[in-house]
């Protein structure tokens, strides 16, 4: 006969089994001691064309940790971005799997992938797409409306966004009274309110001069520390790509690890065509 | 494109090289063709993005071919129906034998080959049982004002010196075609008109919405050099197009309509080039000056404004600080915030809004005005004396035995006369208390008498003699009179007053009160400066330079809520009428008035009867006033319900301005919706934005139409009941103030069409989105369950 379970358990159980059905459950496998945030597995995107296909992903298969900083580089049209969007649930593939926390993304339905990205995945676009008719505080908060964590202090939060990306002065303005710059910062700004587990990043340095990049990069490296997210970054920049724990290189839809070389540099690699 | 320029294989196309291809290809087709032929060829391919302007521009089109149409049919058939009762345009009445042998000879002694040079056609003659003839003068047409003239001045000038003076009386069919056919046309021309310059408004409004949404486009036609002309040369050139492609069918439904609305009526219809023409010249001055306006505008912006606006922050005001958004909730508070936002925007929106409500309600009243008009009641006939030693006793035995003979034809209402005189004409005021005279400051001067009682004087009134018929009348009549009217012809020393000047309520009398009536004892005033001034300015040179007798007497009744021209009552009784005018009490005038079924046949009938009546007293002539034929035009062109139709066809200009806007303006936030589901929002939430910005919008739209609606037409009901008759522009007809229940209802439906609408489209249109987004998802999944299988 089974052992009775203690009420605690059944609670704790109920817990699991509803965390699970909502994906809010934690399911996140380990490797090596390592907490797998972020997984893909054979992720193809296709795009058709009347007869054409053209494969923007084929097969990705990576992996993220707890706490590491990935870049991905790769030529213009190499498929980055579109990778990218798939791991942000942003897309669907056409075949091959995404989990994000152990929580498969093509499990979920619309509304769930929704919810989950709200809740637990950060993006920040290449062209910032702040909304037009919002401040730059009230585009920062708008993830709030859709997401509220009660268990965080937003204003401790937002304050400290606020310094570091160095737009307290630009906090009232719309963004087309904004240069390019700050809107980028706002709109990391943005991704990162609610505390996001896993954080993607669309080139956000694009746009910002040496000592921003470097101080947006600072907040992205110690947000990653400091809650234990999982970064991704698609990047031109061979400084920042040098920075990261491994880096990626994608080359016509094929994602490959880029190996350093000895004395740590990435061999060989030119952005742009 | 084509090049102009052979380059290099590496050179690239710089901008002045594209402009110049623009315009050289423009010059090598022929500049206007050319661009008229490419403007043909955007709208036919892509006829979605101009459906608004093709409608917009067809309604326009038909509206004012079938306000042209209608006005000429409505000319042809009340001309019909006139020539087939008149074929005459002068009437002389009951001239004696002298007379017609006068008139005749002098018709047949002018020569045969003379006659084709007279102001008049011919002459035909009807005797009467008693020996006098009517003649019937028909005028050759050409211009009847001075043939009338001609005739009057030379010929029957001869004929009146042969006996009594002559009585002329001028038929409908003089009437018609020198004064209503001409008010037919003025009328039309200014409904044309208002309607043109409503058309314009409504066009030019939505070529600005159309810009709007595609300013970035033209920031970059401008950013490579192109100018004004440019820009209006090609979009002039697609509004022209589509005036051309709907002027056809416009010029086909509008007649097609104005063949039903007439078919009943047995009028021919035949196609007129007038309005057709017209048609066609105010279609394209109107897309002209819509499409001028707006690019100018757009022409003197900076190119970089208008690349930066490729979403909707054009119409976003900078604000001063942001709203409290945290801790909101979604979609509510979010929809509400950005409502608030693009107040700028929906401020444009509501402001039309307003506009053609306001319209809507101005021109219902202006309509209801019209019925009140037409249906108040009026005088045909007025029977004036002329007696050469009035006598009052025998005069007014006369006027009422007249009155009971005029009232035994079959035709005849009633009739009605009045003993009156102005009290400026006397040089006298009357005197009230300041509490009865509170509202009616801007007829009345101070005034101080010894007792203090009475602050207050006014001329604006008139003495009226009554007696016992009279006063049996007037209460008759009166449909609120309030007190004893009997006491007047029982007791000394009592009136009864009216209230109303130019219909509206100004004295506060009360059965029991006390007024002043003065008489003047000494004038000092000449007669022309007299002529020349206004009320007040009389009263206050009275009440300080002249002397008069002031004596009190008692209101006796007070009649309320009559129609009043610009003096009230004092019915005073015979006696006292002679004391305070010094003149006898008689009437020089009775009214006539004729029973509601009437038609043309039975007019002439009552016309000779009055004539024949009227002429068993000494001295009278009857005055036609037109009164039947004024209201039978009025039905008959059923100028009320046309008003009415109107008004509605421009209230639904609106939700057709609106949807359109709000088009635009909601396909511009999809790309904002999407960054939204980017951050988690669901599509139920989408669904729920959508609502309630339609509830929002349908709330603000019915407050704004209905407060500034409400103004206009409470506006539009003191100009048709007070100002226009104060300043004698139109007739004082009383209207009473009361808002159709009608109102509030058509107010909430097009509220409803004009905001909720639009965003029950984008919501039908996401719910579609969203099952095509299943669809996809559905396809995929199977693709990758397949690729899991090895299949692929």
């Amino acid at each position: 006969m089974s052992p009775r379970k203690t009420t605690q358990e059944i609670i704790q159980e109920k817990t699991e089994q509803r965390l699970r059905r909502t994906f809010d459950a934690d399911l996140s496998p380990e490797v090596d001691g390592r907490r797998v945030l972020l997984e893909t597995v054979d992720v193809i995107k296709q795009y058709r064309q009347y007869d054409q296909v053209v494969t923007a992903v084929n097969r990705a298969t990576f992996r993220v940790f707890e706490g590491e900083f990935v870049a991905i580089v790769g030529a213009s049209g190499s498929g980055k971005s579109t990778l990218l969007h798939l791991c942000a649930g942003l897309d669907r593939p056409n075949a091959g799997e995404i989990y994000i926390r152990g929580n498969r993304l093509n499990a979920m339905k619309p509304d769930e992938l929704g919810r989950f990205r709200g809740s637990y995945i950060g993006m920040v676009f290449q062209t910032h797409h702040l909304i037009p008719h919002f401040t730059a505080l009230e585009n920062i908060l708008v993830p709030t409306m859709l997401c509220h964590k009660s268990e965080m202090s937003y204003n401790e939060n937002l304050k400290k966004l606020v310094a570091t990306l160095d737009i307290g002065d630009r906090l009232h303005h719309l963004p087309s009274e904004l240069s390019g710059g700050q809107q980028q910062r706002v709109a990391i700004a943005r991704a990162l309110i609610n505390m996001p587990q896993v954080m993607f990043a669309d080139e956000p340095t694009g746009n910002l001069d040496r000592e921003n990049a470097e101080d947006v990069l600072e907040l992205l490296l110690e947000t990653k520390k400091l809650l234990g997210q999982a970064l991704v970054m698609v990047t031109h920049d061979l400084g920042i790509a040098a920075r990261a724990d491994r880096v990626y290189k994608m080359d016509a839809g094929r994602l490959r690890p880029w190996r350093r070389s000895l004395d740590g540099e990435l061999p060989g690699y030119h952005g742009e065509e | 494109m084509e090049q102009t320029t052979s380059n290099a294989p590496d050179e690239r196309i710089s901008p002045e090289q594209i402009r110049q291809t623009w315009l050289d290809g423009g010059r090598r087709r022929g500049h206007t063709a050319g661009q008229l032929g490419g403007a043909g060829r955007n709208i036919l391919r892509n006829p979605r993005s101009y459906i608004n302007f093709i409608i917009a521009i067809f309604i326009i089109q038909t509206l004012l071919c079938l306000l042209m149409t209608v006005a000429e049919l409505d000319n042809r058939t009340a001309y019909r129906e006139i020539t087939e009762h008149y074929d005459y345009h002068m009437q002389l009445r009951s001239i004696s034998q002298p007379q017609y042998a006068e008139l005749h000879n002098l018709d047949a002694e002018i020569p045969l080959d003379w006659r084709p040079y007279l102001p008049y056609k011919s002459i035909t003659y009807e005797r009467l049982a008693d020996g006098r003839y009517h003649a019937y003068i028909t005028l050759r047409g050409n211009d009847l004002a001075l043939e009338r003239q001609q005739v009057c001045d030379g010929f029957l000038e001869s004929v009146g010196a042969a006996g009594e003076s002559l009585v002329i009386s001028y038929t409908p069919l003089y009437n018609y075609l020198t004064y209503y056919a001409v008010n037919i046309r003025v009328e039309t021309g200014w409904a044309v008109f208002l309607f043109s310059a409503l058309s314009l408004f409504m066009l030019t409004t939505l070529y600005n919405a159309r810009l709007n949404h595609e300013r970035f486009q033209y920031g970059i036609y401008m950013a490579c050099g192109a100018g004004f002309r440019q820009l209006f040369t090609t979009a002039v050139g697609e509004m022209l197009f589509i005036v051309l492609l709907t002027a056809l069918p416009a010029v086909i439904v509008a007649n097609v309509t104005a063949v039903v609305l007439y078919a009943g009526t047995g009028t021919e219809y035949s196609l007129r080039l007038l309005p057709l023409l017209l048609t066609w010249l105010l279609g394209v001055l109107i897309a002209f000056f819509a499409v001028w306006m707006p690019m100018r505008h757009l022409s003197r912006r900076p190119p970089v404004a208008l690349l930066a606006a490729q979403d909707n922050s054009n119409l976003v005001t900078s604000p001063r600080r942001s709203l409290h958004i945290f801790g909101r909730r979604f979609p509510s508070h979010y929809e509400a915030f950005s409502l608030w936002r693009y107040r700028r925007y929906l401020a444009g929106l509501l402001c039309a809004s307003v506009l053609f409500a306001a319209l809507w309600l101005g021109l219902i009243r202006v309509a209801d005005f019209r019925t009140v008009l037409a249906t108040a009641s009026a005088p045909e006939f007025t029977v004036e004396f002329h007696p050469t030693a009035p006598n009052a006793t025998t005069l007014n035995e006369n006027v009422e035995w007249l009155s009971s003979d005029l009232e035994a034809i079959d035709g005849v209402d009633h009739c009605e006369y009045k003993v009156s005189t102005s009290l400026m004409a006397k040089r006298t005021f009357l005197a009230v208390t300041a509490k009865a005279a509170r509202h009616a400051g801007a007829y009345t001067v101070h005034f101080e008498d010894q007792s203090g009682v009475y602050g207050a004087a006014t001329n604006y009134a008139e003495y009226v003699a009554l007696n016992e018929d009279s006063l049996r009348r007037l209460t008759e009549r009166t449909a609120s009179m309030e007190g004893d009217p009997a006491r007047l012809l029982s007791e000394e020393n009592t009136v009864i007053l009216s209230t109303s000047l130019h219909n509206a309520e100004r004295f506060d009398f009360a059965p029991g009160d006390t007024v002043l009536l003065a008489v003047n004892t000494q004038s000092t005033i000449t007669t022309v400066p007299y002529l020349t001034m206004n009320n007040l300015d009389l009263l206050r040179i009275i009440l300080s330079d002249e002397e008069f007798i002031l004596e009190e007497y008692t209101v006796a009744a007070v009649v309320h809520d009559e129609a009043a021209g610009d003096r009230i009552m004092i019915g005073v009784d015979h006696g006292t009428y002679e004391d305070l005018t010094g003149m006898e009490a008689y009437t020089t005038a009775l009214d006539v008035y004729l029973a509601d079924e009437m038609d043309f046949g039975t007019l002439r009938t009552v016309t000779d009867r009055v004539q024949l009546a009227a002429n068993d007293y000494f001295s009278t002539t009857v005055v036609s006033h037109g009164v039947f034929f004024d209201n039978y035009l009025t039905a008959f062109r059923n100028v009320p319900g046309r008003i009415v139709v109107a008004a509605y066809l421009i209230l639904t200009m609106m939700p057709l301005l609106c949807f359109f806007s709000q088009q635009i303006f909601y396909g511009k936030r999809q790309k904002e919706w999407y960054v939204l589901r980017a951050l988690g929002a669901s599509r139920a939430s989408r669904l729920r934005l959508l609502l309630m910005s339609g509830c929002i919008l349908t709330a603000v739209n019915l407050v704004v139409m209905l407060l500034p609606g409400l103004l206009a037409d409470r506006l539009a009901f003191k100009l048709c009941n007070e100002w226009l008759p104060a300043g004698g522009f139109i007739p004082s007809v009383l209207m009473e103030y009361r808002l159709s229940p009608a109102v509030i209802p058509v107010l909430l439906l097009f509220a409803v069409i004009s905001g909720f609408i639009p965003c029950l489209i984008e919501y039908v249109r996401a719910k579609r989105a969203f099952v095509q987004e299943d669809a996809l998802e559905r396809a995929l999944q199977e693709e990758r369950d397949c690729a899991k299988k090895g299949e692929v």
